[in-house]
């Protein structure tokens, strides 16, 4: 169904993506292939960074998720959960918009109107099957063909690429709603609007997060690749190609089932004690 | 000339439809696998009858049942494999199921009543066949979650080889993280199973 958006919709795209052709030659290579690697020249910033977040979680953000589930009650906390969702309205229609995907705009226009009606507080579009489906200008440039570019760990926000933060501060400018109201208040808007995103997204996942902290050799780097693949997987919007998590995971079970015929023989042979330092 | 005609066209529409029917076959037969592991699964989540280390011999046997689990610790380790020697391969994998065997047990004691429903499947490259399905929560219309599974043919059944949730493959993530604990530790194997070691005494801990 969206295929066929995207098609009625490619000359949009593509004379969308001309305007992007210089971009795209500034970053060397601009093709539409996943890449599964880590690409992240500024690791030991990141880890430092990350340590730093990982800090604050544990000393504020935890403790703060843990009395926000346990003493407000849960009617409340799905209306915050669904005004943060509300007020993200007017970007993912705009990135439907510049994606091509007339259809999915108008379904979240409708979402939007119709749940404007209580503010955002009750979610009533989404029983009409109008879910909610997060759109950004990350996705709308990989969408495009850029690629995300290296990974970079933001101090109080976690996990991004080159490619996604530069589309965070885009996505900034085009909601309507962080332009509204004097100069002086747009500031402590945002501010306390991330705050409670923070919070919400913490006591939603709360398990998952603890047990990923606590199961994990190396929690970074698998944080890393999480988001990488989760990024992929909402460009694609759910989209199930058949290699299922990108072309680059699907070459990786391939690899695998050549390495094991291979290994085979390997096995046979004593185990050598020349190193190997063939990186994936 | 007429006859070996009508023997031609019978031969043709017996063996077009062959190959397609077959792949065809196998998804459905993959499908099953799945649903009748799921409902398995679903069993031994609500039997509130089973001692905790019961109920983790049984999702033990459930996992060798339907997972390849060794051919997923050697995708894990990737080409690393050929790093270690027979000793600490043996170690490696026995470290690793025990990992899995942890972790999935603490996801089965946290069940809170949401189902899983096969929603079709694909035929892959190679000899891989995908299942596709969703998990639902019957009492939260918001729970959709996609995961698909992905299986090698093997004898008359399955094995599982992966299962990506929202895009996410648990086999890769694994790999990464486990390639990147190497590449901090000079490829060395023996500081990999130390630090296996010790996340598996944490999720001991933990009970």
């Amino acid at each position: 169904m969206r295929n066929l958006c995207v098609s009625i919709n490619l000359g949009v795209v593509r004379r969308l993506s001309l305007l992007l052709i210089p971009i795209c030659l500034g970053l060397s290579s601009c093709n539409n292939a996943v890449n599964l690697s880590n690409n992240d020249p500024f690791e030991p910033l990141n880890r430092t960074i990350f340590k730093f977040n990982d800090a604050l979680d544990q000393g504020i953000l935890r403790p703060t998720a843990i009395t926000y589930k346990n003493s407000v009650p849960d009617p409340i906390r799905s209306g915050v959960s669904n005004v943060l969702k509300w007020l993200q309205g007017p970007t993912i229609i705009t990135n439907d918009i510049m994606q091509g995907d007339l259809k999915q705009a108008q379904s979240d226009s409708m979402r939007f109107f119709m749940n404007t009606t209580s503010f955002g507080l009750i979610d009533a579009a989404a029983d009409f099957d109008m879910k909610y489906r997060k759109e950004d200008f990350g996705q709308t440039l990989g969408l495009y063909g850029i690629p995300a570019g290296p990974y970079i760990v933001l101090p109080f926000l976690g996990p991004s690429s080159v490619r996604d933060a530069v589309g965070r501060i885009v996505d900034h400018f085009l909601n309507p709603f962080s332009h509204i109201g004097s100069l002086n208040a747009r500031f402590p808007y945002t501010a306390s609007k991330n705050i409670i995103s923070a919070v919400n997204f913490r006591s939603e996942n709360f398990d998952q997060i603890d047990d990923l902290r606590s199961s994990s050799l190396d929690a970074y780097a698998k944080v890393r690749t999480i988001y990488r693949q989760q990024r992929q997987a909402a460009i694609n919007n759910g989209r199930v190609p058949i290699n299922l998590s990108g072309k680059g995971s699907s070459e990786l079970f391939d690899d695998h089932l050549t390495f094991t015929q291979e290994k085979k023989l390997a096995d046979l042979a004593p185990p050598t004690s020349k190193k190997n330092n063939e990186s994936e | 000339m007429q006859s070996r005609l009508k023997l031609l066209v019978f031969f043709a529409i017996l063996w077009l439809p062959l190959p397609a029917y077959s792949d065809n076959q196998s998804g459905v037969r993959a499908e099953r696998f799945i649903d009748i592991l799921s409902s398995e699964a679903l069993k031994l989540a609500t039997n509130t009858s089973l001692s905790s280390s019961d109920r983790r011999r049984e999702i033990a046997k459930l996992l060798n049942q339907g997972f390849d689990m060794p051919w997923i610790a050697r995708f894990v380790l990737g080409r690393n494999w050929r790093l270690a020697n027979p000793q600490q391969r043996k170690e490696y994998l026995s470290l690793f199921q025990a990992m899995v065997e942890h972790t999935y047990s603490r996801q089965f004691t946290d069940y809170s009543g949401q189902k899983i429903s096969v929603v079709g499947h694909k035929i892959g490259k190679r000899k891989y066949i995908f299942v596709l399905s969703r998990i639902y929560d019957p009492n939260q219309s918001n729970v959709n979650i996609s995961v698909n599974w992905r299986l090698v043919p093997d004898g008359n059944s399955f094995k599982i080889v992966d299962v990506v949730i929202e895009g996410v493959s648990m086999g890769v993530t694994q790999r990464n993280e486990y390639a990147s604990v190497l590449q901090r530790n000079g490829n060395s194997i023996s500081a990999l199973i130390k630090a296996m070691r010790q996340s598996l005494a944490k999720l001991e801990k933990r009970g």
